[in-house]
């Protein structure tokens, strides 16, 4: 579904991606985590054609969206959806106007029944009540929830997660990780990559948690291999969190 | 797609480095704001679709409705000011008479479309480049991107519709409003009668003065919107960067309409 093969990407003086392989199939929930500045944004926008790579190829659904006409690449953008670090809702609009302006601006669809569709997304991410607020009067939780509902409004087959549960407390961000289980679990066959550096968050919902270090993907492991590896930097950034338990790790689904 | 990726200049080492630096910066600024123009004149091929209008109408009540305040008040004393120091100079020779020439023709020829562009600059030009800038830098341009929802259709095309509009027609009604204030000082100051005064003020305007200054406002409103518009879509570095990219916008703004509104002064009149 998505496949780096080789990039390299040099912003400045850093080199960020040094010759990066990922390979992520159709249908699985990819995390990929690493210290910050490693290169875990820089790697989602690729995907979506935001950065192209200084060498080698990215590939989605098996074409290289740099090569593509404007039409193509929109074809294959709208199979996406992407949730942005803080929602990035656009803040002169309510709360279900931003959930609905894909529809509104990419569909001939009428308004009544863009605007069912919107409350129904807005249920399903616990804002069914909050579609006529702005976005300065929610909370940042309730931003990335409604990043979320407008990230999926469009039945995406490939959804993108930048940090979603950074800055928000445990609480709050155990609720976004059940969220993105349970949307998995709605609309099987929909491929999800999640860019964090929460671990907890990672070994709850991922299929395979991949580490970026150096510009590199240095593992590749499902949860209960990723906790049990004796890498040392996966050992580093598993006692920086305070994980250190050896055995089977429980995934705690709601 | 208008995001771009982070742009990083190498550090020159010498005064001809940091001068090529500054005019290649200078140039690729020029450039790109030129692109903008042509993609936004392109995009207005759907300014008369239903979501499009409605944004061109909230844009047309920002920038035209919400400005006129201010600039009846700029434009009463700017006519009062150009009557008083014209009449003054005027009554040693006995022909205060004639200051309503003066204004009329001040107004409608250069004062008129000046004020206009420089309020507008001020006041529409710098909110466009903080709007569009806190937009670049809390990732909602590149939402937009993502959404594949074209920002410069969804977002500059409106806006330059409407100053397209607007600012001829303020341009207009500071004319009008100056020539009123003037009025106000010829009749109490300079003792001239308002049928007098008006007259006079008719008497040697043309209808070129008329259609140079809502030439010029036309120009200023296209100047203020692509040049607002562009140093918005560049702002880096957070909150500084869009107070930077909303001051360098207003100083573009008015360096241009200065020059701009030279060049046409050349072009008709000489």
């Amino acid at each position: 579904m998505i496949d780096f093969n080789n990039v390299t990407k040099v912003l400045g003086d850093n080199t960020v991606l040094d010759g990066m392989d990922l390979h992520i199939e159709e249908g699985e929930t990819f995390v990929l985590v690493g210290p910050s500045g490693t290169g875990k944004s820089v790697t989602l926008k690729h995907i979506v054609s935001l950065m192209t790579p200084d060498s080698g190829t990215v590939k989605v659904m098996g074409e290289d969206l740099s090569l593509c006409s404007s039409k193509r690449k929109e074809e294959i953008l709208s199979n996406f959806g992407y949730l942005f670090q803080g929602g990035a809702l656009l803040a002169w609009m309510s709360v279900a106007d931003n959930v609905a302006l894909p529809l509104i601006e990419k569909t001939n669809m009428k308004k009544k029944d863009i605007y069912d569709k919107v409350y129904n997304a807005l249920e399903l991410v616990g804002l069914k009540d909050d579609g006529d607020k702005m976005p300065s009067s929610i909370s940042g939780g309730m931003k990335k929830r409604a990043g979320l509902a407008r990230a999926i409004i469009r039945d995406p087959q490939i959804v993108l997660y930048d940090e979603p549960t950074s800055g928000l407390d445990p609480v709050m961000a155990r609720t976004i990780d059940n969220l993105i289980v349970d949307l998995n679990k709605k609309k099987p066959g929909m491929t999800s990559l999640v860019v964090t550096h929460d671990l907890h968050s990672a070994l709850s919902i991922a299929d395979r948690i991949g580490l970026l270090y150096s510009g590199k993907v240095i593992v590749d492991l499902t949860p209960e291999e990723f906790i049990k590896s004796e890498d040392p930097e996966v050992v580093k950034f598993l006692e920086a969190q305070y994980i250190t338990k050896r055995g089977s790790w429980e995934k705690e689904r709601k | 797609m208008i995001t771009r990726e982070p742009e990083f200049f190498p550090e020159s080492r010498n005064w001809i480095g940091q001068l090529g630096r500054i005019g290649v910066k200078a140039a690729r600024s020029v450039g790109r704001a030129g692109i903008l123009l042509a993609q936004t004149i392109l995009a207005m091929r759907f300014m008369f679709v239903k979501r499009s209008r409605h944004a061109i109408m909230d844009q047309m009540y920002v920038a035209g409705i919400k400005s006129i305040l201010v600039i009846a008040i700029v434009a009463i004393f700017t006519g009062m000011i150009l009557a008083l120091q014209t009449g003054i100079e005027l009554m040693r020779f006995n022909q205060q008479v004639n200051v309503g020439t003066a204004v009329m023709v001040s107004m409608l020829r250069e004062m008129g479309p000046f004020m206009t562009g420089l309020i507008l600059a001020a006041c529409v030009g710098s909110s466009m480049a903080a709007q569009l800038g806190t937009m670049t830098v809390s990732e909602e341009i590149e939402a937009l991107d993502v959404m594949e929802i074209d920002p410069v259709r969804f977002l500059v095309m409106p806006r330059l519709v409407a100053m397209m509009v607007m600012t001829p027609l303020l341009s207009f009604f500071t004319c009008m409003t100056g020539i009123l204030g003037g009025g106000i000082v010829a009749m109490t100051q300079l003792h001239v009668s308002w049928e007098a005064y008006i007259n006079n003020a008719f008497w040697l305007a043309e209808e070129k003065d008329l259609f140079v200054g809502l030439l010029k406002a036309f120009l200023f409103g296209i100047i203020i919107t692509i040049v607002s518009c562009h140093e918005g879509f560049s702002t880096t570095n957070g909150a500084v960067g869009v107070g930077l990219s909303t001051r360098k916008a207003v100083i573009e703004c008015f360096l241009y309409i200065l020059i701009v509104g030279y060049v046409v002064t050349r072009m008709f009149y000489l």
